[in-house]
């Protein structure tokens, strides 16, 4: 009863604490150090998105600024339109399969390059490569090796399991798959990376002390090694979830702007490029999209925080 | 006093960052509040040119030129035309060269920073003039009259105003390859000129080269599955693959007609795509000896000279379809933005380049010219190549089909693998093409 009244009595002290001279000069000159970037953010972005949202209610014409209001009308077309709920379905496909794969192989490798295996400075740096190359070569790369005449179809016809080869980038089936695969194999390396570093940290005399009680490498690994990474892990999810869903170039570059053999690498950012820089004058429209999915996006990362909510480091 | 002076230092970085940040914003403001995409700024490329005793009196004026970039030939070809120009008029000429002209130019237009003169596609060209950013040209003054007319048509909008001036034309023909022709029995001769006709010729060639060759080892003709491409197969009997809104009528009877047609082309087995065969486009397949017959435009030309010298080829005309000819043009213009603030100027300069400069700029970049008379003064038709290609001009279907072409080339290009692979019967995937194209369409409206 004492304790909890000393407690209550602190608290009050706490919140009508009064700054002293030299704490508010140093608040004075944080704020001195943020305002460039509270300037250059607001503009960029916090008008941006305002302006966004200002455009999603009107039909524009941007050439001569004209903006006509019409409501939710952009909405509800987002809404019923067939070709959107395509685009989602491939964007929300892409990144349920990648995420998971993306980080589960991510953790796996940086466990293994953090034992006692020789060559471990060679093989960081050889894995880290992946992450140096910038995605549109990546995807011309994969382009090339998923052909008909390419290195992959080389392999299958040569192990037996096809006479010809399959038309990876045809097939409305494999496109985005392809996609996916390159995807995932480009950013392991960058999330390979930060488990690596957090794991420098975890002492060896945790994996000892299992040892003496008879663990197996197995054993060690999901119950030493990914309950420590778990901080970190909320992290990956969010960036990845986030990284996934606005996936753009290689989707491009791999259909040449049109969404793929049937719609099949059409996601949602392709789509809003397509209406903003089409030849209709479809910017409210497109706005309308880029709201959407912002919301979307929103809504998974607060799911994905919700979840890893007792492990954050931050 | 220490305390003073790193306050002071403090001050000054940070309205250092803070002009910086201004500086870019008026450029930038209008870019981002445009677009939620990046969009790249690329970098002006100034001329210095030596004025030596100008015609006219235009010295000390500055004008800016927007382009795309092109392969080096191009490149030299304009600068060429660029610093006779400037010797002429004693007038600066900048470039700015644009990565992606489409989205870039757009950017530029709401931003009100276009360039003063630019190239204008003939695809793009209806959408452009529907925007009131370009100046209207005056016939008389800027000598339409000895441009090819149908060439002159696709930059005049309906009402009979004219907006840009072409500066050159590409065709398509057909390239054959004489070596692979000859090794199973053929002569160029042999090659049936109508599309009817190749139906039947096409899977006896193919069969004869599946036995030279081993089975799929080299294809007897490459496609494309692009309106760009195959538009002028579809049109024919009045056909249209749009209707007078600008909505997508790939399904129509007309059109699928003449698509089906094309279908039993492809299903001859000996039709097929650069993608399907591996490869990037026809001038790679064609240029690696792994096609016989190819349609491609006078670009490959230079390509083929300079990249796969070993391969003998002939030039000829596109094969006709239900007995007439036809073939596509492609043509880029020059416009003048309607808020240019050197209008004398860049119509000095379209003048010189559509005219006296026409034939440095077509000779480097290895096109063919827009007008009949520096056609005849450069001797094109002494190379039998481009000739030929020249002579597809009259004949040819322009490349431009309203503002809402793109959409339906997408939606084309989206649904005419299925047919192709028999998944869907060519009237459904059209009819899903349709629908796909309308809707996007409908919702920009």
């Amino acid at each position: 009863m004492g304790v909890k009244t000393s407690m209550h009595s602190n608290e009050i002290a706490v919140s009508r604490q009064k700054y002293t001279k030299r704490e508010r000069r140093e608040h004075r000159q944080g704020y001195l150090f943020l305002t460039p970037a509270i300037i250059v953010t607001s503009i960029f972005i916090g008008l941006s998105v305002l302006f966004v949202i200002y455009l999603s209610f009107h039909k524009v014409n941007l050439f001569n600024r004209t903006y006509t209001l019409v409501g939710l009308d952009n909405y509800i077309r987002a809404l019923t339109d067939e070709t959107t709920r395509v685009a989602f379905k491939n964007t929300l496909t892409f990144s349920v399969i990648v995420v998971p794969i993306q980080t589960f192989l991510a953790l796996v490798m940086a466990s293994v390059l953090n034992s006692k295996i020789k060559g471990k400075m060679i093989f960081r740096t050889v894995y880290f490569l992946p992450t140096l190359t910038s995605s549109s070569a990546l995807t011309l790369i994969f382009m090339f090796m998923f052909s008909v005449t390419g290195p992959i179809n080389g392999m299958l016809i040569h192990m037996g399991f096809y006479n010809k080869g399959i038309n990876f980038l045809q097939n409305p089936n494999f496109s985005l798959k392809v996609i996916m695969a390159m995807n995932i194999w480009s950013t392991i390396p960058f999330y390979m990376t930060l488990y690596l570093a957090t794991l420098q940290d975890l002492p060896d005399s945790m994996y000892e002390a299992a040892e003496i009680d008879g663990a197996n490498a197995a054993k060690k690994f999901f119950y030493i090694t990914i309950p420590y990474l778990k901080p970190m892990t909320a992290y990956v999810l969010l960036t990845s979830i986030i990284g996934t869903l606005q996936m753009f170039d290689q989707a491009y570059i791999f259909s040449n702007g049109s969404g793929g053999p049937a719609n099949s690498t059409l996601t949602v950012s392709l789509m809003i490029y397509r209406y903003a820089f089409g030849t209709q004058n479809a910017m409210g429209f497109a706005a309308t999209l880029a709201i959407i999915l912002a919301v979307v996006i929103l809504l998974l990362s607060l799911l994905s925080q919700k979840i890893t909510k007792s492990e954050r480091l931050y | 006093m220490k305390k003073l002076l790193s306050m002071l230092l403090v001050l000054v970085l940070v309205l250092s960052m803070v002009g910086c940040g201004k500086k870019d914003d008026a450029d930038k403001k209008e870019e981002e509040a445009v677009t939620t995409e990046e969009t790249s700024e690329t970098p002006e490329t100034s001329e210095e040119p030596k004025a030596q005793e100008p015609e006219t009196d235009y010295s000390g004026k500055k004008l800016t030129v927007g382009i795309w970039g092109g392969n080096d030939a191009e490149s030299a070809a304009l600068a060429q035309v660029i610093s006779d120009f400037e010797t002429k008029t004693g007038a600066t000429i900048e470039l700015k060269t644009y990565t992606d002209i489409n989205t870039q130019l757009q950017a530029d237009f709401i931003g009100g920073t276009a360039p003063d003169v630019f190239y204008v596609d003939g695809s793009m060209f209806p959408f452009y003039a529907t925007l009131d950013v370009l100046l209207e040209l005056d016939p008389v003054e800027m000598g339409t009259d000895a441009y090819y007319s149908n060439l002159m048509d696709a930059f005049t909008t309906k009402d009979g105003k004219i907006y840009a001036i072409p500066k050159d034309v590409s065709t398509l023909a057909t390239y054959i390859n004489t070596d692979l022709l000859e090794s199973v029995g053929y002569k160029v001769s042999d090659i049936p000129d109508s599309l009817e006709e190749l139906v039947t010729f096409l899977p006896e060639l193919q069969k004869k080269l599946d036995d030279k060759y081993g089975a799929g080892e080299i294809t007897a003709m490459t496609y494309n599955q692009d309106l760009a491409r195959n538009l002028h197969i579809f049109e024919r009997n009045g056909a249209s693959i749009i209707d007078d809104e600008e909505m997508s009528t790939l399904s129509s009877e007309g059109v699928l007609k003449n698509l089906d047609f094309m279908m039993e082309l492809v299903n001859t087995g000996a039709l097929k795509t650069p993608a399907e065969i591996g490869l990037g486009w026809n001038g790679e397949v064609f240029g690696t000896g792994k096609c016989v017959i190819m349609e491609e435009g006078n670009w490959v030309y230079g390509n083929l000279k300079q990249n796969y010298p070993d391969i003998k080829f002939e030039v000829r005309d596109m094969p006709s379809y239900l007995g007439e000819k036809s073939s596509m043009s492609f043509t880029v213009g020059y416009a003048i933005y309607s808020k240019a603030k050197e209008v004398e100027l860049a119509k000095e300069w379209i003048k010189y380049a559509t005219g006296d400069g026409m034939s440095t700029w077509v000779a480097g970049a290895g096109c063919l010219p827009s007008r009949e008379d520096v056609a005849k003064a450069m001797n094109i038709e002494a190379d039998p190549v481009m000739k030929t290609h020249l002579s597809q001009i009259e004949y040819s279907v322009p490349w431009q089909k309203g503002t809402t072409i793109s959409i339906v080339n997408s939606a084309y290009q989206n649904y005419i693998p299925s047919a192709v692979s028999g998944e869907m019967t060519t009237a459904d995937a059209m009819a899903k093409a349709d629908k796909q194209a309308n809707d996007e369409i409908k919702n920009s409206r």
